[in-house]
Parts: structure tokens; sequence; C-alpha cells
């Protein structure tokens, strides 16, 4: 059987605090965010487990880098904490909330709420102006909204000073259609969205897998400053080990994933 | 509301696509309309040719068939009717007014019809308007001839033209009234109705035309012309039908059936309104095709929109993943395919509905002209509304597929979609 082929429970050592003052102004005491136990998933029924993690933990305030190769199930693992699909075990709980026994209903206003999310390419709607690809969490998060709206007197304005924040001249490129932005400038666009309203967990899908080596390390720089400034932790989940130094915690989804024979 | 907003622009992101979707519901709305338009157009037509007239006396036949040949100018006599029969309907107590007319020979394709001057004062269409002259003046002398609109326009014919008729029905005939030339002394205005499609000259001259006639053809005697008539007996002997205005309509019954009971001959007497209902049934099957047809141009409509929603699904799955991933529920992924379905029918069809009015309004004169048939153009009213409610309403329910087609894609490429 599976089970008895598994490997004891690895220990994970949280060097969360690693990058000295990279965090400012956060209390020694940790609080977890996340907290993945027990998951196992499949996605037939009989089928052979995809996921299978014991223990997953990720911190507030917390930056940490998921590598794995493709296929590894990562984007199953994001796609189970953003509460998109359910594991048929474990639980998943976020900000104390067991995400994995709500309802979708409940789920979906979850995360609208409470997490940002960041792709790989193809970030925004390519009809809708710079502006309103960011303000667009707000039209479905009232909580949102309202933290959007604490900070800024508009919609407009907070949406403003964060693209303003991540470097972008609005006055020059808020008249443009967004699929004239370069890969670069889009992906910092998907950044303030991701961070409009202030959401407490971001994660990000190979966000600079298509950036060039320069872009990359200039946009981790501007993504790290303002998942900081906005107090919220940050799930990045890549294939490229060379993004692994920047991070204060780093895990191997290989090795933290018990699922028999399929890694090989 | 964001749905509406980003269905919107979204649309107008894809502006060729959806003008030529709506241009597709645009057209099969017309279709529609105008199908209902000329239908109930013709249908009036129909009705509005005869009014006035309480009974139509003819020999006995089918009391559709009368109406045919004998307003309509469809088909043929089977017989005629004594000029004595008449006589007796015009003497019957009941009896206001009745005019008799005489079909059979022609002008060019062109029916003649003989009648009296009171023609003039007793034919009725379209409600209660008169036969109206555009020139000249009706009909005195035995070969004077008064045009429809259609027949002086077609023929380009004018006042005090000769004319010649043609025995018999067909557009080329080879016995020509040609020694008894008529002489054209009016022109009527168009009514819609097929008076604009005939000739009308007095009884008399019906009978002098056929002067030295016997048995459908030219009889031995040579060399009849005008100046004949003075001496002849230009009495009709026959006609094809009366049309009769009655003192009462509470009568029409009661004289109806004393001319069915008429012992002189076999004669049967019908009532317009009767016998067009009649005829709607029988029409009521083809007119009822037409509908379906275009019913089903309607629903080609809705699915051309449907195609084009379904293919642009899989170009928008990365749409919905972010929009999914911003927090959007399935219910709102749902509500912009239904959304942006019902709004390209909506205004696929309010399009509809204003080129029906400007098309039909193109085409009227056109129509009156070539086919009689009169089509009102009016502001758009309940059927209107109804139709444009049924279209758009059909638009959700079509919506519905991609919307739910889009919202299991979304379910199963969650926020990560691979193209």
């Amino acid at each position: 059987m599976l089970e008895s082929l598994m490997q004891p429970n690895l220990v994970f050592v949280f060097s969360s605090r690693s990058f000295p003052g990279d965090v400012v102004g956060m209390s020694d005491v940790q609080i977890p965010l996340v907290e993945v136990s027990n998951l196992r998933f499949r996605w037939l029924r009989k089928g052979t487990d995809i996921l299978s993690i014991e223990n997953l933990t990720v911190q507030k305030g917390e930056r940490l880098f998921v590598k794995g190769n493709s296929g590894s199930g990562k984007t199953t693992l994001l796609n189970i904490i953003a509460g998109i699909i359910t594991p048929q075990n474990g639980s998943v709980k976020i900000l104390d909330e067991t995400i994995s026994s709500m309802s979708s209903w409940k789920r979906d206003g979850f995360r609208a709420q409470h997490i940002g999310i960041v792709f790989q390419i193809f970030n925004l709607i390519p009809y809708l102006s710079l502006v309103d690809n960011v303000i667009l969490p707000c039209h479905f998060s009232a909580p949102r909204r309202k933290r959007a709206l604490e900070r800024s007197s508009t919609l407009i304005e907070e949406a403003s000073r964060l693209l303003e924040h991540l470097g972008l001249d609005i006055n020059n490129l808020a008249d443009q259609p967004v699929s004239r932005l370069s890969v670069g400038q889009q992906q910092r666009v998907a950044v303030a969205r991701a961070l409009m309203g202030g959401p407490e967990l971001v994660i990000a899908d190979e966000p600079t897998s298509a950036l060039d080596a320069n872009a990359r390390s200039a946009f981790l720089k501007l993504l790290f400053r303002e998942v900081e400034d906005s107090n919220a932790s940050l799930i990045f989940v890549s294939h490229d080990a060379s993004l692994e130094p920047y991070f204060e915690r780093s895990i191997h989804l290989d090795k933290i994933n018990h699922t028999g024979p399929r890694a090989t | 509301m964001i749905i509406l907003r980003l269905v919107f622009l979204s649309l107008l992101n894809r502006r060729t696509v959806a003008a030529l979707t709506v241009f597709a519901v645009t057209i099969s709305v017309t279709l529609f309309l105008s199908v209902e338009k000329i239908r109930t157009g013709a249908r009036d037509g129909f009705a509005n040719t005869i009014s006035g007239t309480d009974v139509i006396v003819g020999a006995r036949t089918g009391s559709l068939q009368l109406l045919m040949y004998s307003v309509f100018h469809i088909g043929n006599a089977t017989n005629n009717i004594t000029w004595k029969s008449y006589q007796h309907i015009q003497d019957r107590p009941e009896t206001k007014w009745a005019v008799p007319i005489s079909l059979g020979d022609s002008h060019k394709g062109f029916r003649v019809l003989g009648t009296h001057t009171d023609f003039f004062d007793r034919f009725r269409y379209a409600r209660k308007r008169m036969l109206t002259f555009q020139q000249g003046r009706p009909f005195d002398q035995v070969l004077d001839v008064v045009l429809g609109a259609d027949v002086a326009k077609t023929l380009n014919y004018g006042i005090g033209d000769s004319i010649v008729i043609s025995h018999g029905l067909g557009k080329v005939s080879f016995a020509s009234h040609d020694n008894m030339p008529f002489r054209v002394v009016g022109i009527l205005l168009p009514t819609g109705t097929p008076v604009d499609q005939t000739l009308l000259v007095p009884l008399e001259g019906i009978e002098a035309i056929h002067i030295g006639w016997g048995r459908g053809v030219r009889s031995g005697q040579k060399g009849v012309g005008p100046q004949d008539l003075e001496n002849a007996d230009l009495q009709p002997k026959a006609i094809t039908a009366a049309l009769v205005g009655l003192t009462s309509k509470m009568k029409v019954f009661q004289f109806q059936r004393s001319v069915n009971e008429y012992l002189g001959e076999p004669l049967m007497a019908i009532l317009p309104g009767v016998a067009l209902q009649e005829l709607w049934t029988l029409m009521g099957t083809a007119e009822k095709a037409l509908v379906i047809i275009s019913l089903f141009v309607v629903v080609a409509g809705l699915l051309g929109m449907l195609t084009m929603i379904l293919s642009g699904l899989n170009e928008r799955r990365r749409e919905m993943a972010i929009l999914r991933s911003v927090g959007a529920r399935p219910m709102h992924i749902i509500a912009l395919f239904v959304v942006e379905a019902t709004l390209l029918a909506f205004v696929g069809a309010c399009l509809g509905v204003v080129a029906t009015i400007i098309g039909i309004s193109l085409v009227a004169p056109m129509i009156e002209a070539q086919y009689g048939v009169y089509l009102t153009v009016s502001p758009p009213g309940l059927k209107e509304g109804l139709i444009v409610a049924a279209v758009s309403a059909s638009g959700s329910i079509v919506g519905l597929w991609p919307a739910l087609r889009a919202y299991r894609l979304s379910v199963a490429d969650g926020m990560i979609v691979r193209i």
C-alpha cells in the first residue's frame, strides 16, 4: 500500500526571520496565517493522490517560496489554498477559518476578501483600463472595497497610489489599452490588483517566468516591498531555483508531498 | 453593476463579431415582422377590397369561387345569370341597389369589366373609400372605357386613346374585337384593389363588341362597326354577377334565402365577409407555414448568436480565471454570459423593429403598386413589444448554455489556465 511506503514526517525548520531587517515592525510572535494539515488530494475519486501533505504552515507576514518541478502539483496546491478546489482529506485553515469545509459560496467570498492572486502571464482583462483592472477586486468584495477606501478617498485614487508605488507612470499609461503594456508592466499592475484593498495573503504563481533576469529581480524587490507595506504574507511558487535566495523560507514541494511512486 | 459594465466593455472589445451577431438577429426579426406585416396587410387588403356590398349574387357555384371571380377577378365564372334574374333581384323589397357586372373579355392581359355607371357610386374599398378619378370622368357612351390606375400606367394610356378589346382572357388573344375600338374617357386613382388592373366599360359596350359573334367566335356577319350601334339592341341578356346593397343589414339572411330559393334559375347569394372568412381558413395553413418559417429564421439568428458566444468561449477562459481570482462567483460568470446574450438579442430585436418600420415605409409604395397590398406604417405597438420581449427572453435562455459551459470550464480550470 502507498501508506506503508510513506516516509516519516519531514521536520521543517521555520527560519522565517532569516533575513533580518526585511520585516520591520513585526512582532516576534509568530501567528500562523495558513495551516494545511493532513491534506490529501486526487482528481478522480479512485485515482492516485496528487498531493499528500502532512503539514504546511505559512506565518503572518512571511514570504514563502514553494519550489516544485512542473507537474509536481504546485498549481493544485495553490488552487486548494485559494479555495478553488477542495481536498478529499485534511483541512486548510486561513486566518483560523477552515476554508476546506466552507460552502463554495462562502469560500468565494473568503477568497475575494483575503487573497490576492498574481498569475504567470496575462493577468489583465484586456478590455478594462489599467485602473479598472486594479479596482476589480473591490467590485466583488465589500470588505476589500472598504479597506481600500480607508486608505484613499476614492478607489481610483487608491489604485493610482498603488500603481505609482509600483513605478508605473499612470499619467502616461492610463489611456492606452493594457495589452500594450510590457510584460513587466503588466505583472506590476497584477501586483497592484492583488494588493488592492489589503488582502492578508498574496499568492503568486510563477509571476516572473516571462521576465528576463534584470526585470525579475526588480520585480521581486517591488513585490516584496509592497507585500511588506501592506503586511501581507506571500506564497510564491516557481520551478526556478535561482529565486530561492530572495526568500526567507523555501520549501520543496517534492519533499513535503508524500505521494507514492509518482515522483521519479 | 460591474457585470453590466464588464459585458458592455467586453462586447465593445469584440465589436465586429458582436455587431455581426446583432445584425443576424436584426435580420431575422425584421423578416419575421415583415412577414407579419405583409400577411396582415394582405388580409386587410382582401377584406378592404369589397366593402359596402352586402351580398353578391351569381350563378350557383362555390361561395368562395363566386367571391374570387366576381371581386378578385381570379378564375372564371362557371355560369352567367340572366338579365331577368338580375331584374328580379333589383325588384326585391330588400334591395337598395344592385350593380351588374360582366366579365369575360380582356385587354392585353387586363380584365374588362362591364357594368353600370352606378358602379362608380356604389363600389367601396378600404372601408368607406370611393373610386376617384385621376383624370377624366365615368363612361357615358357605349364605347367609352375607364382605366384602372395600373392599366393606364403599365400600358401608358391617356385620355382619348383608342383601345381594342380581345375576346377571352388570355394575354395573347387571337380573336379581337377590333371592329369596335373603345375610347379612354377616364383614369382612376390607385385603390390597391383589383379595380386597378381592370378596364371598366358599360354593359352595353360588352354587348356591342359581341354583335355578330356567337359561341365564342366571329360568325358570318362581316363589316359590323360602330356605325351599326344606333339600331342594335344592346340590352344585355346575361351578366356574370351582381353586387347588391340592402336597405337594412338585418335583412341579409332573408334576402339570401329568397335568392337561393329563386325558381327561375339556380342562383346563389353570398355574404362577402363570410366568404372571406372561408378564404382565411383556406389560406390559414399557408399563412401558418409562412409564420413558422420566419420563426425558424429568428431561431437561426439566435443560433448564430449562440455559435458566436460559444466559439469565443475558449479565448475568454483566461478572462474568467482572472475574474474568479479577484472574487467573481460562478453566479457572476453565468450572469456575464446570460446578460451578454440577452443584450445582443435585445438590441438585435429593437433594431429589427426599427428596420421593419423603415423598410416597410420604403417598400410600401412599391408593394402597393405591384401587388395591390396596402402596408400601413405604424409606430411600434404591443406586437413589436412582445417580439422584443420574446427574442430577449430566448436570448437569455440561449445564453445559459455558454454560461454553464463557461462556469464548468472556470471550475475545471481553477485559477490557472493552460492554453
